[in-house]
């Protein structure tokens, strides 16, 4: 499903005449099997939104290649057929503060090609499993942050996607918000559908993931195959003394 | 028709933002302000009121292009919204090109407004808007096409606010003095700064040309089917150009 070989990315700041180079990924290969969830783990700063940025083509990477459907992407020439099925979650999403939610979805709604009537009941499909239907009239700006998160899940499910690209999608929510996502995870994956998402928060990946990679300084430290064959705890053993 | 939608909700979001309430105060203040001037003057009071009000709205327009640009830098680009629609299957050329248009939606509207309001000043002192008028109207945007891909340009070249809207507004203010610039270069014998100033009279939009309704009174200006067509295609052949350039460096950006 992806296949991510020899990543590699140096950040380069600019300011005025000098320039820092921070390295970010550094040569990172793993592969994301169709019909599972994989986690990317590690600590902030360690390369995972990095990761996930170069696989949706946000950003561009200095070496290495990515597969999506076996179908190489270019960051610039967008491979539309592949982002048609590939839907996205930034940590920390932004959204157009004066669009009300149900605005924001029939805009984002418009870029798949899909009917008015399709954007509309697709719409309140979302909105209806994030339990935002009551809110869908109150403006981005004027959200809180679990809500945002809800929103910002609601728009990844918006184009029923085959594999969904989620980055750090447990952070700033409440308990309720929390199993609602891995729910949502759980029967998304149920439905044949792949995830990869990042997180920090080991207790929340182990209950999801088949799958995880534990990232550390730009490098892909160690990959744990079969996360449901572990012991309770274990994974945070297993974290522990990959890192250290 | 996902260009056109893309454009629709950018210029939705602006004329939600309170900046829109200044425009409407604006627009009040140029009237009210034509209004009083015109109670001074003793004739040609309608042509006051068009002077004051089109050169009002040549001032809005410019400000909603700044107020435009700032808006899509901040809220886009510098809060990342972008990102949630980039990672879409959409072309980086269709988003910049959607929020292009969605400008000038915003600067054809506020403009449309004015031109309403000035309309019904004009109707109580009893005059009416001449056919040079609307020209000097459809100009005033056509200024407007022009600095507006200019803001796009330095909105894909820059990550910079303030440096963005300083090099919009430098390049508003030598457009207007372009062709003045030419005609000093043609006086000038030092080759090299001839060939600069020749060289920056090409590159900056030439707001003279585009200033019919001042130059209708001079001699050896008549404005033509001809020169409106001219100077219409030289509008859309510079934005498309400063555009091109504009998505070249927005393709490359990183998020
Ligand atoms: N836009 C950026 N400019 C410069 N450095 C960056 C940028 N984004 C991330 N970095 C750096 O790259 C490294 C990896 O960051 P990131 O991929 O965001 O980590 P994570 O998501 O695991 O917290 C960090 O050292 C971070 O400081
Ligand atoms: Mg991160």
């Amino acid at each position: 499903m992806i296949k991510v070989t020899g990543l590699a990315k140096t950040y380069i700041k600019r300011h005025l005449w000098t320039k820092r180079l921070i390295p970010a990924l550094r040569g990172i290969d793993f592969q994301v099997e169709n019909n599972t969830i994989y986690g990317l783990l590690g600590l902030n700063g360690q390369g995972k939104t990095t990761t996930i940025k170069i696989i949706v083509g946000l950003c561009r990477a200095d070496a290495g290649s990515v597969e999506i459907f076996g179908r190489r992407q270019s960051f610039y020439r967008a491979d539309l057929a592949s982002l048609r099925k590939v839907s996205y979650l930034p940590e920390l999403p932004y959204f157009p503060r004066h669009l009300t939610a149900r605005e924001l979805l029939d805009y984002y709604g418009a870029v798949f090609f899909m009917s008015r009537s399709e954007i509309s009941r697709r719409r309140d499909e979302v909105l209806e499993t994030v339990e935002m239907r009551q809110y869908q009239e109150m403006k981005m700006g004027e959200m809180s942050k679990g809500m945002m998160q809800r929103i910002g899940i609601a728009q990844a499910l918006f184009n029923q996607p085959d594999l969904l690209l989620l980055d750090e999608p447990m952070t700033g929510l409440d308990p309720l918000g929390l199993k609602m996502v891995r729910d949502i995870m759980l029967e998304l994956r149920d439905r044949g559908k792949t995830i990869l998402f990042s997180s920090h928060i080991l207790s929340e990946a182990e209950k999801v993931c088949d799958r995880v990679g534990i990232i550390h300084r730009g490098a892909l430290l160690k990959e744990i195959n079969d996360v449901k064959k572990l012991k309770t705890q274990k994974l945070e053993e297993e974290f522990i003394k990959a890192v250290s | 028709m996902r260009i056109l939608n893309l454009a629709y909700m950018f210029f939705r979001q602006q004329l939600r933002h309170r900046v829109q309430v200044v425009v409407v105060v604006f627009a009040a203040m140029i009237i009210l302000a034509a209004m009083i001037f015109s109670s001074l003057a003793w004739e040609h009071e309608g042509e006051l009121v068009v002077d004051l009000g089109l050169s009002g709205m040549d001032f809005l327009a410019f400000m909603v292009v700044i107020f435009s640009l700032v808006f899509f830098m901040y809220e886009e680009l510098e809060m990342k919204s972008a990102v949630l629609i980039l990672s879409k299957p959409l072309r980086r050329h269709e988003y910049l090109f959607g929020h292009y248009l969605g400008t000038l939606m915003t600067v054809a509207f506020n403009l449309v407004f004015m031109l309403v309001i000035l309309s019904v000043a004009l109707a109580f002192l009893g005059a009416y808007l001449q056919p040079i008028d609307l020209f000097a109207f459809l100009y005033i945007f056509y200024k407007a096409v022009l600095v507006a891909s200019l803001a796009f340009l330095f909105a894909s070249f820059s990550s910079s606010v303030p440096l963005a809207v300083i090099l919009t507004v430098f390049l508003q203010l030598l457009g207007h003095f372009s062709f003045h610039l030419h005609a000093l270069g043609r006086q000038i014998t030092n080759i090299p700064l001839r060939l600069f100033l020749d060289g920056l009279y090409f590159v900056l939009p030439n707001y003279y040309w585009l200033d019919v309704r001042d130059r209708a009174g001079l001699p050896g200006f008549e404005f033509s089917f001809g020169y409106f067509l001219t100077s219409s295609a030289y509008v859309i052949c510079y934005a498309a150009i400063i555009l091109y350039l504009a998505i070249m460096l927005f393709r490359r950006k990183e998020f």
